[in-house]
């Protein structure tokens, strides 16, 4: 059969569709699985280790390519090996578990920034809790705009609006309610 | 500038929407009015938030993932194996022209189903899936048709295309070879997988429900598919419905008390 290749699967993760999203990230699971559960296991990691690695990794990955002017510098395994590896080398450093990695795949240098995504705080956290305490309708729609990055005419059949435009005021009314959530809260308070 | 204005002027300065000019007099107001700094501040927190709730959903699905991928026999190479409850041996499969090996031995068959069972209390006790995600965890369609139509050149054809997910352009061959073969209902039944996959809702659940009627071999497989084209439009109510419909000897019913077990 065909494999789907690099620039396929990055359109799938670009899609704004979770279902099509999906299908890469089963895809790149059944693919790219073992190389990332070998250089963990075989570097002072468990399984259960390189299942954690490798979901972020793909988290990272996922939060990267969305971003306007991505361009993929290597081959799409290459690229997440790479951020799988780094990963889990900041993982040793911070168990002061640090050695020579031993290798299973060529890597590529990446620029620290693409982990924020995986930082967590305070006010990250408040904000997670707020969305759960929003309508499951404005929830929902916050996550396929902002997070999966539906486009609006897509958003207007799912939540079966008449128009596009119908679609955009309820997102801009599902973020009003959030931020007067997050406005009558202290910790978002400025 | 009223609020909502100044709502959406940071609402565009975040979809990349702002020109030079726009930008340079948005980064000149950040610094000199402190209720606009405190506004682009909100927004700022918000989105991370949202990308963190995301994160934690997409983690969530991921888990899901994990469990079914390495509840079946090492690398499918882009088949699904339905039935968990194999006795094949566990070998390391050549992915790449290497081989590859993933989690686990017969051992984790019984690991697997536990962590479904402590996945779904999960899934109850913190997020709740979507129908959406529930609708990625379970869709996995399967299309072969090796040992149907040899002599015929459209269906290989369209087969490649199914598995690549070109449901568009495999429609046009499955319903070519339809208007000879019309009485071949693996091929209606890859018909109605891809008008689910293009929302063509109608159309699919119209396909499904006639071979449910019609055809007792591919029933349950029938009922299976009218119950996805219900969750992928998010009808809960309807989904059930169609999913006690699917018999009780049949290869999915694992699968359909899962499912059911999330919709509760």
């Amino acid at each position: 059969m065909n494999y789907p290749s690099d620039q396929e699967l990055l359109q799938l993760l670009q899609s704004g569709e979770p279902a099509l999203q999906d299908n890469a990230f089963r895809y790149l699971y059944r693919q790219y699985y073992g190389l990332v559960e070998s250089i963990v296991t075989q570097n002072n990691g468990s399984a259960d280790d390189a299942k954690d690695v490798f979901h972020d990794g793909l988290i990272v990955l996922f939060n990267n390519v969305k971003k306007e002017g991505f361009h993929l510098s290597a081959t799409l395994k290459t690229y997440l090996y790479s951020i799988c590896r780094n990963l889990w080398l900041m993982k040793l450093r911070k168990g002061k578990k640090e050695t020579p990695l031993q290798d299973h795949h060529e890597h590529i240098p990446l620029s620290e920034n693409i982990f924020d995504t995986l930082l967590t705080n305070e006010r990250k956290e408040l904000v997670v809790r707020l969305l759960k305490k929003l309508g499951d309708d404005c929830r929902r729609l916050i996550e396929l705009f902002y997070f999966h990055q539906m486009k609006m005419a897509k958003l207007m059949e799912v939540f079966q609006l008449g128009s596009e435009q119908a679609a955009k005021n309820k997102k801009s009314n599902c973020m009003k309610k959030l931020r007067e959530m997050a406005r009558g809260i202290d910790g978002l308070n400025g | 500038m009223d609020s909502e204005n100044t709502q959406k002027l940071i609402e565009r300065y975040f979809e990349n929407d702002l020109s030079g000019q726009e930008l340079e007099a948005f980064e000149q107001r950040l610094s000199d009015d402190p209720r606009f700094a405190e506004a682009f501040q909100l927004e700022k927190d918000l989105l991370a938030g949202i990308e963190a709730f995301g994160n934690e959903q997409l983690r969530a699905q991921l888990e899901a993932m994990h469990v079914e991928e390495t509840m079946k026999i090492g690398p499918t190479n882009g088949q699904v194996i339905e039935e968990p409850g194999y006795t094949t041996p566990f070998d390391p499969k050549p992915v790449d022209g290497k081989v590859v090996k993933m989690v686990g031995r017969r051992w984790w068959l019984a690991a697997a189903v536990l962590a479904i069972g402590l996945l779904a209390r999960w899934f109850f006790a913190e997020n709740k899936p979507t129908t959406d995600q529930l609708y990625a965890i379970f869709a996995q369609h399967e299309f072969d048709f090796t040992e149907m139509g040899a002599n015929d050149e459209l269906l290989p054809r369209a087969e490649q295309l199914l598995k690549n997910q070109k449901y568009a352009e495999a429609l046009p061959l499955l319903e070519t070879y339809l208007s000879t073969h019309p009485d071949d209902v693996e091929v209606k039944l890859a018909k109605g997988k891809s008008l689910l996959e293009l929302g063509r809702f109608k159309e699919a659940l119209e396909v499904f429900s006639a071979i449910a009627q019609n055809n007792p071999v591919l029933a349950d497989e029938a009922n299976w598919c009218q119950a996805l084209t219900y969750l992928k439009q998010g009808d809960v109510e309807n989904c059930k419905r169609s999913l006690e419909n699917v018999s009780a000897s049949s290869v999915r019913k694992k699968y359909v008390n899962k499912l059911l077990r999330y919709l509760e």
